[in-house]
């Protein structure tokens, strides 16, 4: 009899899985941690290239800290609209979930926005992807970030105007669950840029050139 | 049971009794059920109050999560304001900015992304990618001598 | 779940024969098939560019080719090798065996599957076709910077290298992930991850291995496409870049490749071994423990591929110890093996030759990896000809026979018909012999200070002798192929009837039909035990060899899949079109080309193109329901 009760009171749904993990699930978080490598590769070829560039424009010259810094916290507030989009749906309110996820959306355009200002101003002042190797790596770096930041906004727009129209069902729920999940990583992924490349990175300046370099190694 | 060591080892092999690594196939076989508090059961007021807070419907409170994402908020303004006094900071810079960001990562991924309220084997998936990429990433840059004498003096 | 008109260009298959069933198949053993077909044809071209290169080598101042098409011919026979025979037939292999082998009836994601064989096609032609288009990549199939820039390579072979490589990588993440989950989350009833057959755990291993290395090649690659394509820096030396950091990225992820390569042979050997010795694989554990260590320290040893480039002592000391401990591991299985075979009632069948063979050739192989382990040995050996021979023994010696023994073993499963016994043997030992009497010299030509990549080498160098031999050795390996496709022909042709269980297997693939039906099993099995399927035909060894009672049959729990009747996920257009898009995409990233340097850039037409597909075919993928009869289960 006890058994029943505890059984009736379980509402969280149990996947039909050996691990009680939905396979859509389990796939994105292996997904995720594929991405930490993709993203990684990415941030640490920064990284071996930091005060390299053998011309300007170097960080120390162009980097916009306070600018950056806004853009930052729209996209930390997104990730907060986007928990709260999820918890709205888990708790089986429509309205406010589809709110919280146009919210989303609009804040992750906003980021996008940014990112755009940026890449023009940057542009103007001589950095291209050509110009250098910061030009090069920051570019590519930051373009696939905001290339993942576009991709997030496709896909809770089309979530907002396919899914979340009627009734919810589990199913729609965890489509939205994994949604979050992937903004979320696009986040903290845009949290360890910004501390490496825009605040520690931001002295970084002319590196010494090859010649010089190789003095310093054989000197050293 | 009270060994530490002796209780991993049992938690990763021996796990319900069963040989090595049974996954559990239900939902109440697993080892923290899906709203335990993120601070444990003990700890001061405050903590009890946030527990609390996860304790909502089947899954943590609005309320909960905006304090959280306050939180971060927070911590990102601490962040520029340490930036913009970086040279009183000297060479302990870095080495606090990382920790930052490395302590926002976390709280992302265990509320936002609610690792902490989920099975342990999303966590032992994410982390197995995760600490992969640092390790191979920092021996990388050991290797190429990025912390080597000559790099740090013209930085 | 509310659904939206969607266009849909064709309707959805329904027959279950016809080319149509084939491209639109969601089937794992159909994809597996279409995978190992594609891979044997991929093996064929391989192997004829080897033969072009023992060719020249035949003789000292050949000039049967020029340098030129000798390099590109060893550069694709390397890439082919690897990327379209090895991994692709380990894949046909996954698709195969791993549902049937934990009780599933099909993986976890089907139409991902689908995905991943049309990527991994369409990926493999567009890297082919360099060939009729300016050339074929020819920097080597580790493609080392700065050779592959555009001021050392002008033609378009390295952007067609470097692109291809990109598609078949996503096509390997979209696979690995859908085998991680698959062998997570899909097991029959009662299967524990330690009750899991050894080729099931080394797949999971390999899959893992496969999604985190991926990006990782993934991102090098973008960056070689963008430097030979937008004109960036990443390895550019006039602007500072590094030539030395694209060796990290390729080695970080060619080390973890390495073991993706072997890995699955590994487990195909584990499953052939006790079942022609009759005895269960001696220590279980510690094999499956070998096998995820590898997988773990396979991360930390890529730097002992770049021991001259001078990163210093500190450096090559650190990868040398972590090199020499990853031997361990891999020493543990072979005394596993060998512990299998001792005392068991052998059959010498042939998937049991091939797998004694592989233990042979690839002692022999690691050992000879064992020695440029050591920085002052490998500088003398570094891009010799004993490189070549070790990686050949491992490779070939290795993954190679290790497959050939999955194919004779599982073929019976597969088509429902057993390879012939007589012509298998003489396959086996021509190609033994034929295997040794090429690689083998390689070892003396290679201390000898033959460099590897020459095109020729002038008399008098004391090379003409070995490479001779190498050369009558390699057309002794192409014989004993045409001997395996004749074996294949006569299988076809002939009329027999492979029993469900020819070999008195141990593991569940073996209780159901050859060749299985579309759902694989009628009732999905109850696994008690590992080895279920040996211990429920001979439950009185269960005390002897596992130490266990057999359980009093307890009542069948009623199986929770698919309820009344079984639900096949239904066919399906959208992978291939979402393949196809994303290939076009990728393609037409070539299209993007600088008139001056600035920022004049011609329009990607051709991507939009692709991309437009892509988005069509994601959008009608999402929308499409898993089967038609069925609203989502």
């Amino acid at each position: 009899m006890a058994q029943v009760a505890v059984k009736q009171e379980q509402h969280v749904h149990v996947a039909d899985t050996n691990t009680g993990i939905s396979n859509r699930k389990l796939l994105l978080w292996v997904f995720l941690a594929s991405d930490c490598l993709f993203f990684g590769s990415f941030i640490a070829t920064y990284l071996v290239y930091r005060n390299q560039s053998t011309t300007g424009p170097y960080p120390n010259e162009i980097l916009d800290i306070p600018i950056t810094s806004v853009s930052t916290f729209v996209l930390l507030m997104s990730s907060l609209a986007m928990v709260l989009a999820v918890n709205y749906a888990q708790r089986n309110s429509v309205g406010l979930a589809r709110f919280w996820i146009l919210a989303v959306a609009a804040l992750g355009t906003v980021f996008l926005l940014f990112q755009i200002y940026e890449f023009t101003t940057f542009v103007n002042e001589g950095l291209t992807i050509r110009s250098n190797l910061f030009g090069t790596t920051f570019f590519i770096l930051t373009g696939f970030h905001g290339l993942h930041v576009f991709i997030g906004v496709l896909w809770l727009l089309g979530m907002a105007f396919a899914h979340f129209k009627g009734a919810l069902t589990s199913r729609s729920v965890e489509d939205l669950e994994m949604a979050g999940l992937y903004w979320h990583f696009v986040d903290i992924v845009w949290i360890i840029i910004f501390t490496v490349i825009y605040l520690i990175g931001f002295s970084d300046g002319e590196g010494l050139s090859t010649i010089e370099h190789a003095a310093a190694v054989v000197g050293g | 049971m009270a060994n530490p060591i002796a209780r991993a080892w049992r938690k990763l092999f021996y796990h319900e009794g069963d040989r090595y690594f049974l996954l559990p196939r239900t939902d109440s076989a697993l080892p923290n059920p899906p709203n335990e508090g993120p601070f444990g059961d003990a700890g001061p007021p405050v903590l009890a109050w946030l527990n609390r807070l996860t304790y909502g419907d089947r899954v943590p409170t609005p309320l909960f999560y905006t304090i959280i994402g306050i939180g971060l908020g927070v911590l990102t303004v601490i962040e520029v304001w340490f930036f913009t006094m970086r040279d009183s900071f000297g060479a302990f810079f870095v080495t606090v900015m990382l920790l930052l960001a490395l302590f926002k990562f976390v709280v992302v991924v265990a509320f936002f992304m609610h690792l902490r309220f989920d099975k342990n084997l999303l966590s032992l998936v994410f982390a197995s990618g995760f600490i992969i990429a640092i390790a191979i990433f920092v021996i990388m840059l050991v290797v190429q001598g990025q912390f080597s004498p000559d790099k740090l003096v013209a930085a | 779940m509310t659904t939206i008109a969607f266009p849909k260009l064709i309707s959805r298959p329904t027959s279950y024969t016809g080319l149509w069933s084939w491209i639109a198949t969601v089937d794992h053993k159909r994809i597996g098939t279409l995978y190992g077909i594609t891979a044997f044809l991929y093996f064929l071209i391989a192997g004829v560019e080897a033969l072009i290169i023992r060719g020249q080598l035949r003789e000292a101042e050949s000039d049967l080719i020029s340098p030129e098409i000798f390099n590109q011919l060893f550069t694709m026979h390397g890439t082919t090798m690897i990327f379209l025979v090895v991994m692709p037939m380990s894949a046909a292999f996954f698709n195969w065996m791993i549902p049937l082998m934990i009780g599933a009836r099909d993986v976890a994601f089907p139409r991902l599957n689908a995905f991943s064989y049309w990527a991994f096609l369409f990926g493999s032609i567009f890297l082919n076709l360099s060939f009729f288009l300016g050339g074929a990549p020819n920097a080597g199939w580790f493609g080392y910077a700065n050779l592959t820039g555009s001021v050392y390579s002008p033609g378009d072979g390295l952007t067609f290298w470097a692109l291809g490589l990109l598609i078949l990588g996503v096509a390997s993440l979209a696979a690995s992930f859908n085998f991680v989950v698959t062998i997570l989350n899909m097991r029959a009833p009662g299967m524990s991850l330690m009750r899991m057959p050894v080729f099931v755990w080394m797949s999971l291993v390999t899959s893992i291995l496969m999604a985190l290395a991926m990006p990782v090649i993934a991102v090098a690659l973008i960056q070689l496409s963008l430097d030979r394509v937008l004109d960036t820096n990443f390895f550019n030396p006039a602007a500072g870049g590094d030539p030395v950091l694209w060796q990290h990225l390729f080695w970080l992820f060619g080390h973890p490749e390495v073991y993706i390569l072997i890995l699955p042979a590994m487990g195909i050997v584990s499953e052939v071994l006790p079942v022609y010795s009759r005895k269960p694989l001696f220590g279980y554990a510690a094999v499956v423990f070998a096998g995820a260590v590898i997988g773990f320290m396979g991360w930390f040893v890529w730097s002992h591929h770049m021991f001259t480039v001078g990163l210093g002592p500190a450096a090559n000391a650190a990868f040398t110890i972590s090199t020499m401990l990853i031997a361990v591991p891999t020493g543990v299985k072979i005394f596993n093996w060998m512990g299998t075979i001792w005392g068991g009632k052998l059959r010498l069948d042939t998937a049991m030759l091939f797998s004694l063979g592989f233990i042979a050739m690839f002692i022999i192989g690691g050992l000879s990896g064992i020695t440029h382990a050591s920085p002052p040995t490998d500088a003398q050996q570094q891009d010799t000809y004993y490189i070549v021979a070790h990686f050949h023994y491992v490779l070939f010696g290795g993954s190679i026979l290790g497959l050939f023994a999955g194919g004779y073993y599982w073929w019976p499963k597969m088509t429902g018909k057993r390879l012939g016994e007589t012509l298998g043997k003489w396959h086996f030992w021509v190609m033994l012999v034929g295997f040794n009497v090429t690689f083998g010299p390689m070892h003396w030509l290679g201390l000898n200070g033959m460099p590897r990549r020459i095109s020729t080498y002038a008399e008098g160098m004391g090379w003409e002798t070995s490479n001779a031999i190498a050369t009558f050795g390699a057309m002794l390996i192409a014989v004993s192929v045409l001997i395996f496709i004749i074996n294949i022909i006569r299988t076809i042709a002939s009329k027999q009837e492979a029993e469900d269980d020819p070999w008195d297997g141990r593991t569940l693939e073996w209780s159901i039909p050859s060749p299985p039906p579309a759902y694989n099993f009628a009732r999905i099995p109850q696994v008690k035990s590992l080895d279920d399927f040996w211990y429920q035909k001979h439950p009185e060894l269960l005390h002897d060899e596992r130490g266990e009672e057999p359980e009093s049959d307890e009542p069948v729990v009623e199986e929770t899949h698919g309820g009344g009747s079984i639900h096949l996920p239904g066919m399906s257009y959208y992978p291939i079109v979402v393949a196809l898009g994303m290939v076009i995409g990728i393609v037409g990233f070539m299209e993007i080309r600088v008139d001056i340097p600035g920022t004049d850039l011609v329009f990607p037409w051709l991507s939009a193109v692709g991309i437009a597909i892509g988005m069509y075919g994601v959008m009608g993928w999402s929308l499409e329901p898993v089967s038609e009869e069925g609203g989502g289960h």
